[in-house]
């Protein structure tokens, strides 16, 4: 090779590297303009019965720059870095205008008998993201398991924003009101609530009169009394593909006050009391839950209007699938597969329900049973079979209309009756085939309440 | 013509139908007969066997005639009317033979007759009162005869009596053998705080559907059998609310319902190390409310129902140690009954080996071996929580576990040698369970939720299939199949090991490969020798000539 040849490669070599180190600073330097640059904030330590509160007063802040702050204040106590995790000592209040996030980290809220701190939005903003956040025993090194002795707690109130989004908040909150967990409390407080973990706390989370709340893809579990509670004024609330289960309350909660809930594609099982308690709401659209292994599947009550369900499976519950009681009106359930169930696959108690069109009643203990109280029942168009004891319990002597269904392979009966011959009306205005005997009198195993 | 034709042509249509109808059943095409299941019409005996004792103006217009025997005599009646008062010791422990023997001088002599050495005919019906005790043992008795006639039976009330080395039978004298049912013949039945014991003792050819008639029964009584042999009665031996008895060792066989059939409220019975038999239907078989008992070491089979059966509110037994096989029907049957412990036994060769079904809660069915049947363990149509535990479920022509009972739970059991292992079709947990040798591991059918941990499964087909409309997680699993997870998709899937089998050896592939290597080799060893050769001569050959 001629030197003007081995010259031309050297410079070429050259280019080369230098494009190449070019490339490597360039991206580095974007590195650098992307990040966040450390927030300005204002903060100030109130003194409070019990101690001292720590409180946002403006500016965007995030746990490092915060505890910057308070460790050039001299007060790094408050909020601690200990095994890759943030300890917090002492109750965070965030105020209007200003915001916190948390995000890709763990924060431990110190929690001790007689002395345990909240995380609380009062009219900031809360940003929970891709983080944990749990009470904390630093004498134990573990999670505070006890709530009875007061733990600590996450609460948005006074039209603050808490968003959570992929995190795990657990083992948190007792039995009060504010402090039940993790909880959205008062008017025009707001947020949204997607694929996290809501587990061991009191009341896995607790909304109380958001607007257009949007609770997505969330698992509820292992909570002391209910997984989610949507408690009144919370409107226009969609919860969508959630889990919850293995709570020791309810499942799912929607409360008097509490208008105009969706709630579609969750699962929810093996919860102590309801899966789904509706309480005095009014105007619910249930379609696509699966809800199995409860007390009871879907309990309407407290005189909730205009619920209608359509397309869940109700299934395995301990006691009914769907159960209306006390004053519920404008029931309305269709296309619902109800199997399994202990005692009743449809249990109407008190209230107006129309059952039907083209629910499936299969395999549960009795397919529909209407109390005597049930007079504004409607059973249609179902099909209710193979049921272990009847298709149809009769509890009174004129109760509610059924008409139109297909009764049939009840081990039974086809009616169950508690006054001899009320079965008769309904006995040509249903398609009755295959059970033992049309109508039997049944006066034992009446359920209570 | 066309007459004689048909005639000809009927016989040769018969001996066709015959012999398809042979043929098909050898082949196994046609059904093989139920189970002849025999139509119960219960009477009732009117006045029953106990009404001398308790209300013998009852008999006004009747001319039945009762020996009984009193704690200081013998009553001998026709109707109502005392015939003849004998004294005799009855509160001691009398023999039958005595009894026989202090009737031998009276005008009365036949009513009980040793018409053989130790061979006791009784053609009337013989009653113990309170407080009195029978024995009736070899060599003075051996056989007691009770004459085939709708009012003859024996029976006590608040009584004794020892049964030992004894055959009692009903008696047809113009046969001179055992009677036929023709639903009327002698029982034996000892009520209202009696106790009765057998030993050593054959009780055959007695009792019909007659209520409390069933053959020998135990009705608020005591006592037991052991050693003993039920034969051709109605139902081998029947106990009515009575409590604590003791069955151990016997034998019920060939009777024309059920072999052994404690019955409404019997409680804290022990039924151990029996055998039941060919009997028509069940062979033994606890109904209504038979709380608290012990089913151990008992062997059923061949019956022509279930082999073993807890039924109606039979709640709290433990069946243990049993064996239950080639019956007609299943081998173990829990039928709305509630927590039962079904532990340690054999079923095969039925058509379920255990089944629950029909309101039965809270049942725990462990450490079974349950193989060669249709169905292995099958729970469904009301059963509810029942907890399966290290049960080993082996070549169930069909299906190995059936799961529709919600909130099953099946914990460590190995299921193996079936097309279906395990079919959830409720919600139910499956943990630890082990499935090998099946076609389709895991079916979780249109209703099935299925929780499934640590489970192995081996299958050829596939691992866990999901119908439309299941729901399923699969968590730290192992699964060895050609399609681990088929049909819809779980809802989770954590932590498991899939694994998809290497297919068949592909040899054509394979002999491809190795000829182009042997090709390249042969190449290569003609290219160095050429490059040698060349090195010698510098001749050339041509690319791809061997030179060798």
């Amino acid at each position: 090779m001629s030197r003007s040849g081995r010259r031309r490669r050297r410079r070429l070599a050259a280019a080369g590297v230098a494009l190449l180190a070019m490339t490597l600073l360039g991206a580095a330097a974007g590195q650098l303009v992307t990040r966040t640059p450390p927030a300005h904030g204002r903060y100030g330590i109130r003194q409070v019965p019990g101690g001292e509160r720590l409180e946002l007063l403006g500016g965007r802040v995030d746990l490092p720059s915060l505890a910057e702050a308070l460790a050039r204040d001299g007060q790094s106590r408050i909020l601690t870095r200990q095994d890759g995790a943030w300890l917090l000592s002492r109750s965070l209040v965030v105020r209007p205008g200003a915001s916190l996030q948390v995000r890709n980290t763990t924060l431990r809220l110190r929690s001790e008998p007689r002395r345990f701190v909240g995380l609380e939005a009062r009219g900031g903003r809360l940003e929970i993201t891709d983080s944990t956040v749990t009470s904390w025993a630093p004498g134990t090194g573990r999670p505070d398991d006890l709530a009875g002795d007061g733990r600590a707690w996450v609460l948005a109130r006074d039209g603050s924003v808490l968003n959570v989004a992929r995190s795990r908040l657990e083992r948190l909150g007792y039995d009060r009101a504010e402090r039940s967990g993790v909880a959205w409390r008062t008017r025009r407080t707001s947020g949204t609530v997607s694929r996290s973990v809501f587990a061991g706390n009191w009341d896995g989370a607790h909304l109380h009169g958001g607007r257009n709340l949007q609770i997505e893809g969330n698992v509820f579990r292992h909570n002391a009394r209910h997984g989610m509670v949507l408690a009144a004024g919370c409107t226009n609330a969609t919860v969508r593909d959630n889990q919850s289960y293995a709570n020791d309350g309810h499942g799912l909660v929607v409360a008097q006050g509490c208008n105009d809930v969706t709630l579609t594609g969750n699962e929810v099982h093996d919860n102590r009391r309801s899966g789904v308690d509706l309480d005095g709401a009014v105007g619910l659209r249930l379609s696509a839950n699966v809800v199995y292994g409860n007390e009871l599947g879907v309990h309407v009550h407290g005189r909730a209007r205009a619920v209608v369900a359509d397309a869940n499976r109700l299934t395995a519950n301990r006691l009914d699938g769907l159960r209306v009681s006390s004053g519920a009106t404008q029931v309305g359930a269709s296309r619902n597969l109800i199997d399994f169930n202990h005692r009743a696959g449809v249990f109407l108690a008190e209230g107006a329900a129309e059952i039907g069109p083209a629910n499936r009643l299969l395999d549960n203990e009795m397919g529909v049973w209407l109390s005597s109280d049930a007079r504004g029942a409607e059973v249609t168009g179902n099909s209710i079979e193979a049921n272990v004891l009847d298709g149809v319990h009769l509890a009174g002597a004129r109760v509610g209309l059924v008409r139109g269904n297909t009764i049939r392979g009840n081990r039974k009966a086809a009616f169950s009756v508690a006054v001899r011959g009320s079965a008769r009306p309904f006995l040509r205005r249903n398609r009755v085939v295959g059970n033992p005997v049309r109508e039997r009198l049944r006066v034992e195993g009446h359920p209570t309440g | 013509m066309t007459r004689s034709r048909s005639r000809l042509r009927r016989p040769a249509i018969l001996a066709l139908a015959a012999a398809l109808l042979l043929s098909a059943g050898a082949a196994g095409l046609a059904p093989s007969p139920r189970a002849a299941a025999v139509p119960r019409k219960v009477t009732h005996l009117e006045p029953d066997a106990l009404d001398i004792l308790r209300s013998p103006g009852k008999f006004l217009r009747s001319t039945r005639r009762h020996v009984i025997l009193r704690p200081d005599r013998l009553e001998l009646l026709r109707g109502p009317a005392v015939v003849a008062t004998l004294p005799f010791p009855g509160r001691s422990g009398a023999s039958l033979a005595q009894v026989a023997g202090a009737l031998a001088g009276t005008s009365q002599a036949d009513w009980i007759q040793e018409t053989a050495p130790g061979v006791f005919l009784l053609r009337v019906s013989l009653v113990q009162a309170p407080g009195t005790v029978l024995q009736a043992a070899a060599p003075a008795v051996r056989q007691v005869r009770l004459l085939d006639h709708p009012e003859v039976y024996l029976s006590a009330m608040g009584a004794t009596a020892r049964f030992t080395g004894v055959t009692v039978t009903s008696w047809d004298p113009r046969r001179g053998r055992p009677a036929s049912n023709r639903g009327q013949r002698p029982f034996v039945e000892y009520a209202d705080g009696s106790d009765l014991r057998i030993v050593g003792s054959t009780f055959a050819h007695l009792g019909s559907d007659r209520a409390s008639a069933y053959g020998v029964n135990w009705r608020r009584s005591t006592g037991g059998a052991t050693g003993s042999v039920f034969h051709h009665n109605f139902f081998g031996a029947y106990t009515y609310q009575s409590h604590g008895l003791v069955f151990r060792g016997n034998v019920f066989r060939d009777n024309q319902v059920y072999g052994l059939d404690p019955h409404t409220g019997s409680t804290r019975l022990v039924i151990e190390d029996n055998r039941a038999y060919r009997n028509r239907s069940h062979g033994i078989v606890v109904s209504e409310d038979v709380t608290g008992a012990v089913m151990r070491g008992n062997r059923s089979f061949a019956n022509g129902g279930n082999g073993i059966v807890l039924d109606e509110r039979s709640d709290r037994n433990t069946v243990t140690g049993n064996l239950a096989e080639g019956n007609r029907g299943d081998g173990i049957v829990v039928l709305g009954s509630s927590g039962n412990l079904v532990r340690g036994n054999l079923a095969r060769r039925n058509r379920v080996g255990i089944r629950v079904n029909l309101r039965s809660g809270d049942n725990r069915i462990q450490h079974n071996q349950v193989s060669g049947n249709r169905v292995g363990i099958e729970l469904y149509g009301g059963a509810y929580q029942a907890r399966l535990l290290a049960n080993v479920v082996s070549g169930s022509a069909s299906k190995g576990l059936v799961l529709e009972a919600p909130g099953a739970t099946s914990r460590d059991d190995r299921v193996s040698g079936s097309p279906i292992g395990v079919e959830v079709r409720a919600p139910a947990r499956l943990r630890g369970t082990s499935v090998a040798e099946v076609g389709r591991g895991i079916v979780v059918t249109e209703r099935g939720i299925a929780a499934v941990d640590d489970a192995a499964v081996r299958a050829t087909t596939a691992g866990v299939e999901v119908r439309p409309g299941g729901l399923v997680r699969v968590r730290t699993s192992s699964i060895d199949s050609p399609t681990p997870l088929a049909g819809s998709p779980p809802r989770a899937v954590l932590g498991n090991r899939l694994t998809v089998p290497s297919g068949p050896v592909p040899w054509l592939a394979m002999a491809g490969v190795a000829y182009l290597v042997v090709a390249v080799a042969l190449q290569l060893l003609h290219v160095s020798r050429n490059r040698t050769e060349r090195g010698r001569s510098l001749r050339e050959v041509p690319w791809g000539v061997a030179k060798w």
